[in-house]
C-alpha cells in the first residue's frame, strides 16, 4: 500500500458539486479495487491551461491523495480514460506535504473556496468530506491574490454551488490580466557560476 | 576559485521539487519554454534532475505550456 497524488482536469463547466460527485464515484472505485482510502482533497478550482486540451482553453483543477495497493490505480485509470469530463489526470508517488496553498489561480480562486465550503456545509457524506473541509478552508485563505487570466463565460457554474451564503460572484467578477508569462521577470535563477 | 553556492533547492531543503508550483518552475523556462540548462539555473546535478522532471509533469498537466512564442 503507498500514498499517491492524482491531479484532475475536469471540465470547466462543471460546477463544484458535479465535481464531487463524480470524485466520490472514482475514489469509491480505488477503494473497492485497492484498498485504501482518500486522505486529501484539495480543489483548485477553475484555471486557464497553458495550452489547449480537448479544444477546451479551462479547467477545473482538483488535487487528491490516496493510498492503494496497485490494482487500485488500473481500476482508477481506466474509469478516468472513459469520462469525458475528465481532461487530463495524473498519478504520481505523493512527496512531501501537499502543499494546500499552491493554488496559483485566476481571480476566482477565493470564490472557489467558499463554493467548496458551502457544500461541505451541505454534507453529501463519505468519509474524504472531512478532508475536503479542511483542506479547502486554506485554499480560499491561501493566496487568492493571483489574478492571472478571464474570468470567462463559465463563472455560471459557481452560482448554483454558493447557494447558502457564499457570494461566489463576487470573485468571479474581477478578470485579471494576462497569464503565466507575467512571471518571466522575476531572475529565473540566481547568478551561475 | 569561489566556493560554490548551494543550489536553491538544496538551499531550501533538497526535498522534492513540485511539480505543482507552476510558478517556482516557470523560472526553470526560457523564453520559449524550454528548460534551461544547469549553466543558467546553478542548479545542482540532482536538483535538476528534480527539476527537469517537475516541468515535464506541469506540462502535461497543462500548467506550463511545452512550447510559448510559436505561431505558423
Amino acid at each position: 500500500m503507498r500514498e499517491y497524488e492524482i491531479v484532475y482536469i475536469f471540465r470547466s463547466t462543471l460546477t463544484p458539486e458535479e465535481v464531487d460527485q463524480k470524485l466520490a464515484r472514482y475514489h469509491e472505485a480505488v477503494s473497492e479495487a485497492g484498498g485504501g482510502e482518500v486522505t486529501a482533497v484539495v480543489h483548485w478550482g477553475r484555471r486557464k491551461l497553458a495550452y489547449p486540451v480537448s479544444k477546451q482553453k479551462n479547467g477545473y483543477y482538483l488535487v487528491a491523495r490516496f493510498t492503494s495497493g496497485p490494482d487500485g490505480l488500473s481500476a482508477l485509470e481506466r474509469l478516468l480514460r472513459l469520462e469525458g469530463d475528465v481532461l487530463r489526470f495524473l498519478i504520481v508517488l505523493a512527496e512531501g506535504e501537499l502543499s494546500v496553498a499552491s493554488p496559483p489561480m485566476d481571480g476566482e480562486g477565493d470564490a472557489e473556496g467558499e463554493a467548496a465550503d458551502g457544500q461541505d456545509a451541505e454534507g453529501e457524506g463519505g468519509e474524504d468530506e472531512s478532508d475536503d473541509d479542511e483542506s479547502a478552508d486554506e485554499d480560499g485563505s491561501g493566496d487568492d491574490e493571483s489574478a492571472d487570466e478571464d474570468a470567462g463565460e463559465d463563472e455560471s457554474g459557481d452560482d448554483d454551488s454558493g447557494n447558502d451564503d457564499a457570494g461566489a460572484d463576487g470573485g468571479s467578477e474581477d478578470d485579471g490580466g494576462e497569464d503565466d508569462t507575467e512571471d518571466e521577470a522575476d531572475s529565473p535563477v540566481e547568478e551561475a557560476e | 576559485m569561489p566556493i560554490r553556492k548551494p543550489c536553491r533547492f538544496c538551499a531550501r531543503d533538497g526535498g522534492p521539487v513540485d511539480y505543482k508550483d507552476d510558478r517556482v518552475l516557470e523560472k526553470f523556462l526560457s523564453d520559449r519554454g524550454k528548460i534551461l540548462p544547469r549553466r543558467a539555473t546553478g542548479n545542482c546535478a540532482k536538483c535538476q534532475r528534480k527539476v527537469a522532471l517537475a516541468i515535464k509533469r506541469a506540462r502535461y498537466l497543462a500548467l506550463l505550456p511545452y512550447i510559448r512564442g510559436y505561431t505558423d
